[in-house]
C-alpha cells in the first residue's frame, strides 16, 4: 500500500501532515512524511527507535514546526488555525511527563481545560464536567486528590491521557503510552483509546498491539514513512525482517483474524533487499 | 539635590525657635550670658555646607552629634549641656573632655537608627561623615530635614573631595588644617558662641607652632597605617595625615596616590622604604591589626616588613584613629609625629 | 475490531453539582481573601506602633488619622515625622516589597521549572548593586543621579545583557538560567573590584549595608513607585496565571496546551525583572523572600496560579512587615539590615517546609 499522496486540504479532514521534511544537527530526522489519518480511525504508528516517530508526532501537535512541508487542520495550517485553537482540537501524550511541583490528580487533570479558559475566567461547569468525565473514563475518580509523585510510571501515564480526554480533543497524538503499563493496562488503555470518538495516532513498539487495536498503521524506518494501511496489509514478515532486522512468523491468528507475530530468536537479520536495491514495501 | 523650602518646614523651624527663645532662661556654663546676648541678633545663622544652604533660627539646645570628631569639637567648645545625644564613638574620647562627655547620653556606640535619634527630637544633627547621612548611614539630610531638622556635614568629607563628583572618591585639593578650623567656626557660630570658636582654634594654631618649632623634616618620609594586616590601609597624600605631614614639611611615601586610604601591599611598602611608621591604635576590633601592640608584633615577624629601616631601628609613632581623621585631634598627631621625629633625630 | 471492555471496578462518578460547588468556593475564597487583607492591614497598623521611640498607640493612630485628613495632629512636628514620615513608608514598602519578591520568586520558579529559582536569579540584584556602587563611590553622574537611580540603571542592564546572552544561546528555560548566573557572576566581580580599588571603608560600610537589604531611609516616594510597578506587573501576571499553570510539564507540553511559550516567557521575564529592579533600588536585595516565601504558599494554597499569585503576594508582604520590625527593634539602638534577618529566618522556615512537603511526596 502506497502512503497517502498530498491532497488539497478541504474542510473536515482533521489532522493531516504533508510532506514534512526536517533536519537535526545535519542529520535528517523526517523525509517527505505525509501522514491523513482518517477520521474517527486509531492509527498506529510503528518503526525502530530513531525512525522519527516522536519528532513527527511534536511536529502533528505543532510543539515543533513542520520545516518543510505543512500539517493542516481541517485544510487551515496550524499556525493560521492559532495555538489555542489547535489545542482544543488536538491533545497529545508524552512518553515522559514530569514535574517537580507537588500536584494532585486532580490538578493535573485540569491542565486540560487550559486551552478552553479564557485569561481571567473561573473554572465553569463544563470544565468540570469535561475533568470528571475523563477521570471516570480513565478509572481515576478515586484517586483525584493523590499527589502525581506517589503515581507509579503506569498511573502516571493513565493521568496523563486523563489530561488529554479533558481536552476534549477531536485528534489524540499518544507516543508509546503503553511504555511503563503492565499487560492488564496496556490492553486497557488501549482498548480505551480505539473506543474513544477521536482520531488517534499512537506510537507503539509492539506490533502485536498495534495489530490488536489499530485501525491503520503507519511504519515509518529512517524517517521515512515505508508502509500504510490495514494491520493485515502492513504486518508482514518482510515487513519484520525489512524494518525491526529481525525474524518473525506472522499468521493471522489474532483477534478478528488480524496478524500475531511471533518472534524467533537468533540474531539479526539483513535485509533481504540492499539499500540500492530496494523495491519498495 | 537643592533644600526643600517648604513652608511646612519654615513654619516647624519658626515654632522650634520660639520655643527655643521662650525656653532660654536655663543655667549652663557662666559664660552663657555673654552668649545669650548675642544669640537674639546673631540668628537665623545661614551657611554654605557641602552644596547646601543650612539654616538654623536658634541656637540649638537639644542636637546630636553622630560622629566623634564632630561631637569632640562640640565639647570642646563647652556645648555639652546643648547636646542631646551623640553616637559612633571608635576611640576614648579626647584627654580633658571626659567630664563633659559623661554628661551627654550616648545613644549608640555604633552608628544608630533613625529613629533612635529623631525620639531625642534634636533641633540640630552634625556628622563627620557623608556617609553617615547618606544611604546606609542614620538617615538622608533630606529626611532630617522635612522634619525641621537642620543638619550639618564636616566640610573635611565633602570640601575637595569628590564624593558626588566625576573622580573617584578622592581629595583633589589637600586637606589642610583650614579644613578643620572651618567646621569649627561653623559650629561655633551655629550655637552663637563664634569668640569660644576663635579661642579653641588659636589654641590648635599654639600647639601646631609650638610641636613644629625648628623642626625641618623635609629628608624625612612617613608611612600612616591605619589597620588591617593582610591587605593594610595606608594614607594616601591628602587627607588628615596629609595635613601632619604638611605642618611638618616632611613627605608621605605615598605622595603619588590620591586615594584617601588605599589597601597597599607590603611589598612596594619594601619598596619605598619610610622612614618613620606612624602606626594607628584603634580601639576597635573589627579588622586585623587593630592595636598598636598587634601591629609591632606583624611588622617585627613579616618577612616582608621586618626588614625596612623603620622597623629594625624601632621608629614607630603612635597615633589614635582620631588623630588620623580630619578632626581637632589631628593636631595631636602633628604634636605626637613631631615629638617622634625629635626623638630619633630626624628633626634636625 | 475487538474491543476490550472496561475493567470492571471502574466507577463512573457523576460530577458534583455544578452551582453549589461553585458558590461555596466563591464563598470561601471571598472570606479567605477578606481574612487575608485583613491580617496584612493589621500587621501594619500594629508594626507603625513599634519602635525605638516610645510613641503610644492611640498617639500613633492619630498621627495616622490627622495626615489622612481625620482629626488634628497633636504631637510635636519631630514625633508626627517619625511615624508619617519615617515608620509608615517603610512599613508599607516592606509590605510592597514582601509581596513584589515574593510574586517574582513564584513566577520564576514556575517559569524557569526551578524551585530554587528566585527574583535574583537573572542577575537583577547583582546589576544593581554596580549601578549603586557606580553611582556611590565613584560619583558617576554628579549629585543627579541618586543612589536609587543608579542601581536601577544597573539592574536594567544585567537584565538586559541576560535577554542578550539567552537568546544568543537558543532562548530556551536553561538557557535563560545560566546567562543569568553569568551575570550574576560578572556584575557581583564588577562590584566587588569597584569597592576594592576605589571605596574607602566609610563608602564601603554605607554601601554594603544597603546592599543587604535595607529599608532604613525610605521615603514616600519610593512606596508610590514600587505600589505602582507591583501593581502593573502583579496584573500581568495574573494575566497569565493559567499560562503559567501550563509550564509544570516543561515549555513542550505548555506549547501543547496552546500556550505561545515564546512570548509568555519574554513578557513574565521582562515583567518580573522590572519589579525586582524597583524593589531592589529601593531597598537594596533583600534575600530569601522569594525563594521561600512561594514554597509556603503552596503548602497552603496549591499550585494553581490563580490563587497561588495573590496568596503569595499577601504572604511576603505579612510576612516582611513582620521581619522589618524585628530588624529595627531587635538590635536597638543599632538597625540590622532586613536581608540578614530575612536570611536567618529564613533558613529555618525552608527547612521546615521542605521537611513537611517531603513527608507528603
Amino acid at each position: 500500500m502506497t502512503p497517502e499522496t498530498h491532497r488539497k486540504g478541504t474542510p473536515g479532514d482533521g489532522l493531516r501532515a504533508t510532506r514534512i521534511t526536517r533536519e537535526a544537527g545535519g542529520r535528517i530526522v523526517l523525509d517527505g512524511v505525509s501522514v491523513a489519518p482518517p477520521s474517527g480511525a486509531t492509527v498506529g504508528l510503528l518503526g525502530p527507535n530513531g525512525s522519527g516517530k516522536t519528532t513527527l508526532l511534536r511536529v502533528m501537535a505543532g510543539v515543533l514546526g513542520p520545516g518543510a512541508g505543512v500539517v493542516t487542520l481541517d485544510g487551515r495550517t496550524l499556525a493560521e488555525t492559532g495555538r489555542r485553537a489547535v489545542a482544543r482540537r488536538v491533545a497529545v501524550v508524552d512518553q515522559h511527563a514530569d514535574t517537580q511541583i507537588d500536584l494532585s490528580v486532580l490538578d493535573v487533570v485540569r491542565l486540560g481545560r487550559i486551552p478552553h479558559r479564557r485569561p481571567w475566567s473561573a473554572s465553569g461547569p463544563e470544565d468540570e464536567a469535561a475533568v470528571h468525565g475523563a477521570l471516570a473514563r480513565t478509572g481515576l475518580a478515586d484517586r483525584a486528590a493523590q499527589s502525581w509523585h506517589t503515581l507509579s510510571g503506569g498511573e502516571r501515564q493513565r493521568v496523563q491521557i486523563a489530561r488529554a480526554l479533558a481536552q476534549q480533543p477531536r485528534e489524540l497524538l499518544l507516543d508509546e503510552p503503553t511504555n511503563h503499563l503492565d499487560i492488564q493496562h496496556q490492553l486497557e488503555l488501549l482498548s480505551l483509546i480505539a473506543a474513544l470518538p477521536v482520531t488517534a495516532v499512537v506510537a507503539l513498539h509492539d506490533l502485536n498491539l498495534a495489530a490488536m487495536f489499530c485501525d491503520r498503521v503507519v511504519v515509518m524506518k529512517e524517517g521515512r514513512v515505508v508502509a500504510g494501511g490495514t494491520p493485515s496489509e502492513v504486518i508482514t514478515e518482510e515487513l519484520v525482517a525489512e524494518v525491526y532486522r529481525v525474524r518473525a512468523v506472522v499468521t493471522p491468528d489474532g483477534p478478528d483474524g488480524r496478524p500475531s507475530v511471533r518472534f524467533l530468536p537468533g540474531g539479526a537479520v539483513h535485509a533481504r533487499y540492499g539499500h540500492d536495491e530496494r523495491a519498495g514495501p | 539635590m537643592p533644600p526643600i523650602a517648604s513652608t511646612v518646614r519654615r513654619t516647624a523651624l519658626l515654632i522650634a525657635g520660639l520655643v527655643l527663645l521662650t525656653a532660654c532662661g536655663g543655667g549652663g556654663s557662666t559664660s552663657d550670658g555673654a552668649a545669650r546676648e548675642r544669640s537674639a541678633d546673631g540668628f537665623p545663622v545661614t551657611l554654605e555646607n557641602c552644596g547646601r544652604t543650612v539654616t538654623v533660627d536658634a541656637a540649638p539646645r537639644r542636637a546630636v552629634s553622630l560622629n566623634q570628631g564632630s561631637t569632640e569639637i562640640l565639647l570642646a567648645l563647652g556645648l555639652a549641656d546643648r547636646l542631646a545625644g551623640t553616637a559612633t564613638w571608635t576611640d576614648p574620647v579626647m584627654k580633658g573632655l571626659e567630664k563633659d562627655e559623661a554628661k551627654v547620653p550616648r545613644l549608640a556606640e555604633n552608628q544608630p537608627s533613625s529613629e533612635k535619634v529623631l525620639a531625642e527630637e534634636p533641633d540640630f544633627v552634625s556628622a563627620s561623615f557623608e556617609s553617615t547621612l547618606g544611604k546606609g548611614g542614620v538617615a538622608s539630610r533630606d529626611q532630617f530635614e522635612e522634619l525641621g531638622v537642620p543638619t550639618y556635614l564636616s566640610p573635611t568629607d565633602c570640601a575637595g573631595k569628590d564624593n558626588a563628583g566625576s573622580s573617584d572618591g578622592s581629595r583633589t585639593a589637600p586637606l589642610t588644617m583650614d579644613g578643620v578650623y572651618g567646621e569649627v567656626r561653623d559650629l561655633a557660630q551655629v550655637f552663637g558662641v563664634p569668640e569660644r570658636g576663635e579661642k579653641l582654634i588659636r589654641a590648635l594654631r599654639e600647639r601646631i607652632d609650638r610641636a613644629t618649632a625648628g623642626v625641618d623634616a623635609s629628608d624625612t618620609t612617613l608611612l600612616y597605617w591605619f589597620a588591617n594586616a593582610e591587605a593594610p590601609y595606608l594614607a594616601g597624600c591628602c587627607g588628615a595625615p596629609g595635613i601632619i605631614t604638611g605642618e611638618l614639611g616632611a613627605k608621605n611615601v605615598f605622595d603619588d596616590t590620591h586615594e584617601e586610604w588605599p589597601q597597599i601591599n607590603w611589598e612596594t611598602v619594601a619598596d619605598r622604604n619610610p622612614d618613620v611608621l606612624v602606626i594607628g591604635d584603634l580601639t576597635r576590633k573589627s579588622q586585623t591589626a587593630e592595636s598598636a601592640k598587634k601591629k609591632i608584633e606583624f611588622l617585627e615577624s613579616n618577612p616582608a616588613t621586618k626588614n625596612l629601616d623603620a622597623v629594625r631601628h624601632k621608629r614607630y609613632v603612635l597615633l589614635s584613629g582620631q588623630a588620623m581623621n580630619p578632626t581637632i585631634r589631628t593636631v595631636e598627631g602633628v604634636e605626637r609625629v613631631a615629638a617622634g621625629l625629635r626623638s630619633f633625630g630626624l628633626a634636625e | 475490531m475487538t474491543r476490550t471492555e472496561p475493567a470492571p471496578d471502574t466507577e463512573t462518578h457523576p460530577p458534583p453539582p455544578a452551582g453549589t460547588a461553585v458558590g461555596t468556593r466563591i464563598l470561601r475564597d471571598g472570606l479567605l481573601w477578606s481574612a487575608g487583607i485583613a491580617l496584612l492591614l493589621l500587621s501594619v497598623a500594629v508594626a507603625v506602633t513599634i519602635g525605638p521611640a516610645r510613641i503610644s498607640v492611640p498617639d500613633v493612630w492619630s498621627v495616622v488619622a490627622s495626615h489622612l485628613g481625620l482629626g488634628e495632629g497633636r504631637l510635636t512636628p519631630i514625633r508626627d515625622g517619625i511615624i508619617w514620615n519615617l515608620r509608615m513608608p517603610r512599613t508599607l514598602l516592606a509590605a510592597v516589597c514582601g509581596a513584589g519578591l515574593a510574586v517574582c520568586g513564584t513566577v520564576m520558579q514556575s517559569l524557569l521549572r526551578n524551585p530554587l529559582a528566585d527574583p535574583f536569579v537573572l542577575g537583577v540584584s547583582s546589576g544593581a548593586s554596580t549601578g549603586a556602587v557606580v553611582v556611590v563611590v565613584l560619583g558617576v553622574g554628579g549629585g543627579a543621579v541618586s543612589v536609587s537611580g543608579g542601581a536601577f540603571v544597573g539592574a536594567l542592564c544585567s537584565f538586559a545583557l541576560v535577554l542578550l546572552l539567552s537568546h544568543t544561546l537558543g532562548g530556551s528555560t536553561d538557557r535563560v538560567v545560566l546567562s543569568g548566573v553569568a551575570a550574576m557572576q560578572l556584575f557581583s566581580a564588577l562590584t566587588s573590584f569597584v569597592v576594592m580599588t576605589a571605596a574607602d571603608a566609610e563608602q564601603t560600610r554605607g554601601v554594603l549595608f544597603w546592599l543587604l537589604g535595607s529599608l532604613s531611609g525610605v521615603g514616600w516616594g519610593d512606596v508610590w513607585t514600587c505600589s505602582a510597578v507591583l501593581a502593573v506587573t502583579l496584573l500581568i501576571c495574573l494575566a497569565h496565571a493559567r499560562t503559567l499553570d501550563a509550564f509544570a510539564f516543561g515549555q513542550d507540553a505548555a506549547a501543547a496546551l496552546g500556550v505561545h511559550v515564546a512570548r509568555t516567557r519574554i513578557v513574565l521575564l521582562c515583567a518580573t525583572a522590572l519589579l525586582t529592579a524597583a524593589l531592589v533600588s529601593s531597598a537594596g536585595a533583600i534575600g530569601f523572600v522569594g525563594l521561600v516565601l512561594p514554597h509556603a504558599a503552596r503548602a497552603l494554597t496549591g499550585s494553581g496560579h490563580r490563587r497561588l499569585l495573590p496568596v503569595t503576594a499577601l504572604a511576603g508582604a505579612v510576612f516582611l512587615v513582620w521581619v522589618d520590625t524585628l530588624a529595627r527593634t531587635v538590635l536597638d539602638p543599632q538597625e540590622v539590615p532586613v536581608g540578614v534577618v530575612t536570611s536567618l529566618i529564613g533558613v529555618p522556615v525552608f527547612v521546615l517546609i521542605l521537611h513537611r512537603t517531603r513527608r507528603s511526596a
